[in-house]
C-alpha cells in the first residue's frame, strides 16, 4: 500500500472560476475517494417565491446563472404557463428556441475555451472565447443584454427579432461554423490534447445511468438521452441529432459538445426559416396560478428541472430547481476514483460545473 | 409536449421504500427529491423514464424521521442531505450523510418555516 493523504482541491482553484471543494484521498498520487463540499454561496432565490410576485420572480429566476440565464427563465415560465393554461404564441416558441440555442452555442464555447486554459493551450482558449464574443453581440443586439436578457415572460416573450436581424444572427452563425470546424480539427487530432483527454475519467455506460448523469456527461457515456426530444417549445418542428459517444472519457465529453455546437447551429438555421411571421409574441396572464408542474428542459449541461407549486395567490408556494451539475455530482465523484491527482482538474472541468446553477 | 406527468400518493412512510424499489426494477431513474413545509412536510419523489415523468408523493409528520433510498438509488444522498440541511427533515441511514453540513447556510434550515 502506498502513502495516504488527504489533499483539499478548492473551493478557490484556478481551474474553477466559482466555490466547490473536494476531499480527495490519496494513495501516493492516485485517488481512492473524493469528498464533496458545496454550499458555500448557497443564496436561497428559491425561497424568494414567498416573497416575489410570481411575474417579477422570471427575473429572478434569470439570475440562478450567467451562463444558461436565458433557459432558467423560460423553465420557470414554462412551469408557470402549463399551471395557468396559458397557450404560448407559436413566433415566441421559435423566439426562445434561438435564444436557447445560442445559449448553448456561447455555454460549449466558453466550456471549451476553458477545458483549452486548463490544459495550457492559451490559443486555443483565446479563439474560443473570440468566438463566443460574436454570440454575446447577437445577444446584445436581440435583447439588449449580454449575459442577462429578460426577454422571456411569462406566456411568451417581451422583444420579437425582425428579418434582418435574423439574417444577421445566421451570418455570424455561418462564419463561426466555419471557424470552428478549423479549431474542431485541433481538439480532436491535436496530439498534446489527445494525451490530456483520451482514457481519462471514464464513466461507464452503466455507472452514468446508475449514478443519475445528464447532458453531454450522460451523452459521452453512450446514452441516448435528451430532453428537447420531449417536443418542448419549437423543437417538434425542428430535426436534430441527439449526439452520443460510446467511450465515456474526458475526449468523449470534449467532442460530443463540439458536435452540439453544430446541431445547435442547424436548430437555429431551421428556426429562422420556419418562423411564423405572426406578430403575436406573448399571451395576456389573467388570474392566479394554482397548481404544480414540472417543467424538464435541455439546458448546455443536460436537463435542468423546474418545479412549481402554487396556491392561487400571486406567491407561489414552492418552487425548486433541480440543476444539472447537482445531477452530474455524483458521477463526477465515481469519475475521480483511480484518477491521478494531476487529472483532477480537467476532470472537475469536464463535466462543465456551474456552481452558480448548484448553488441557487 | 410529449411528456406524461403523473402524481402518486403513497400510504404511509412505510411504503415508501417498496414504491421506490419498483420504480428501480422497473428502470427508471430519480431525478430529483424535494420538500415543502407548512406544518407537515410534503415531499415529492419524481422518476422518469423516456417520456414519463412519475411523482411519488408522501406526507410526513413535522417530527417524523424517514428511510433514506440511498441503499435503492445510490446517488440519492445529494437530495436527502439537501433535505436536511435546508428543511430539517430527519433522514435515516443515507449512504452519505453529511450530517447538516452539505450546505453553509448563516442560518439553520432555512426553509423550515414560510416567510
Amino acid at each position: 500500500m502506498g502513502k495516504r493523504t488527504i489533499v483539499p482541491f478548492g473551493p478557490q482553484h484556478p481551474v474553477l472560476p466559482e466555490p466547490i471543494h473536494l476531499d480527495l484521498a490519496l494513495e501516493d498520487e492516485t485517488v481512492i475517494e473524493a469528498i464533496p463540499s458545496i454550499g458555500f454561496v448557497h443564496r436561497g432565490l428559491e425561497k424568494l417565491v414567498e416573497k416575489k410576485d410570481f411575474q417579477e420572480y422570471t427575473y429572478v429566476a434569470e439570475r440562478i446563472c450567467g451562463i444558461c440565464s436565458f433557459m432558467h427563465g423560460m423553465g420557470y415560465c414554462m412551469a408557470v404557463e402549463n399551471i395557468m393554461s396559458l397557450t404560448v404564441p407559436d413566433r415566441a416558441e421559435f423566439l426562445r428556441t434561438i435564444w436557447a440555442e445560442l445559449s448553448r452555442i456561447h455555454s460549449h464555447l466558453l466550456w471549451l475555451g476553458l477545458l483549452a486554459d486548463s490544459i495550457g493551450f492559451e490559443s486555443l482558449f483565446m479563439h474560443c472565447w473570440r468566438m463566443r464574443e460574436q454570440i454575446l453581440d447577437l445577444f446584445d443586439m436581440t435583447t439588449g443584454g449580454r449575459v442577462i436578457f429578460s426577454v422571456c415572460k411569462i406566456g411568451g416573450v417581451r422583444k420579437d427579432i425582425d428579418e434582418e436581424k435574423l439574417k444577421r444572427i445566421v451570418d455570424v452563425l455561418n462564419n463561426i461554423e466555419d471557424e470552428l470546424r478549423s479549431l474542431t480539427s485541433v481538439f480532436l487530432e491535436e496530439q498534446s490534447i489527445k494525451g490530456r483527454l483520451s482514457g481519462v475519467g471514464v464513466l461507464s455506460q452503466a455507472d452514468a445511468f446508475g449514478l443519475g448523469a445528464v447532458g453531454p456527461m450522460a451523452r459521452a457515456s453512450g446514452i441516448v438521452t435528451d430532453t428537447r426530444t420531449l417536443g418542448y417549445s419549437a423543437y417538434p418542428h425542428v430535426k436534430f441529432n441527439i449526439i452520443t459517444a460510446q467511450e465515456g472519457d474526458c475526449f468523449a465529453r470534449t467532442k460530443v459538445r463540439i458536435e452540439e455546437i453544430f446541431e445547435a447551429i442547424s436548430i437555429i438555421r431551421q428556426c429562422a426559416a420556419l418562423i411564423p411571421s405572426d406578430t403575436l409574441i406573448a399571451e395576456p396572464v389573467k388570474g392566479l396560478p394554482k397548481g404544480e408542474y414540472f417543467a424538464r428542459l435541455e439546458q448546455p449541461r443536460g436537463e435542468v428541472i423546474y418545479y412549481v407549486k402554487a396556491n392561487g395567490t400571486k406567491f407561489l408556494d414552492r418552487m425548486r430547481v433541480r440543476t444539472p451539475t447537482f445531477a452530474n455530482l455524483p458521477a463526477l465523484l465515481q469519475t475521480l476514483k483511480g484518477s491521478e491527482l494531476a487529472d483532477v482538474p480537467v476532470l472537475v472541468l469536464t463535466i462543465d460545473p456551474c456552481i452558480s446553477c448548484t448553488e441557487r | 409536449m410529449n411528456e406524461v406527468q403523473t402524481y402518486r400518493t403513497l400510504e404511509n412512510k412505510s411504503s415508501l421504500i417498496f414504491a421506490v424499489n419498483e420504480m428501480a426494477k422497473n428502470g427508471y431513474r430519480l431525478v430529483q427529491i424535494s420538500a415543502d413545509k407548512k406544518e407537515d412536510y410534503d415531499l415529492l419523489y419524481s422518476f422518469a423514464k423516456a417520456n414519463e415523468l412519475v411523482n411519488l408523493r408522501l406526507r410526513v409528520e413535522a417530527d417524523e424521521q424517514i428511510e433514506s433510498i440511498s441503499g435503492i438509488y445510490s446517488y440519492s444522498y445529494l437530495y436527502e442531505n439537501e433535505l436536511k440541511d435546508l428543511f430539517g427533515l430527519d433522514i435515516l441511514h443515507i449512504n452519505v450523510d453529511f450530517k447538516g453540513n452539505l450546505y453553509h447556510t448563516q442560518v439553520k434550515t432555512p426553509f423550515l418555516n414560510k416567510a
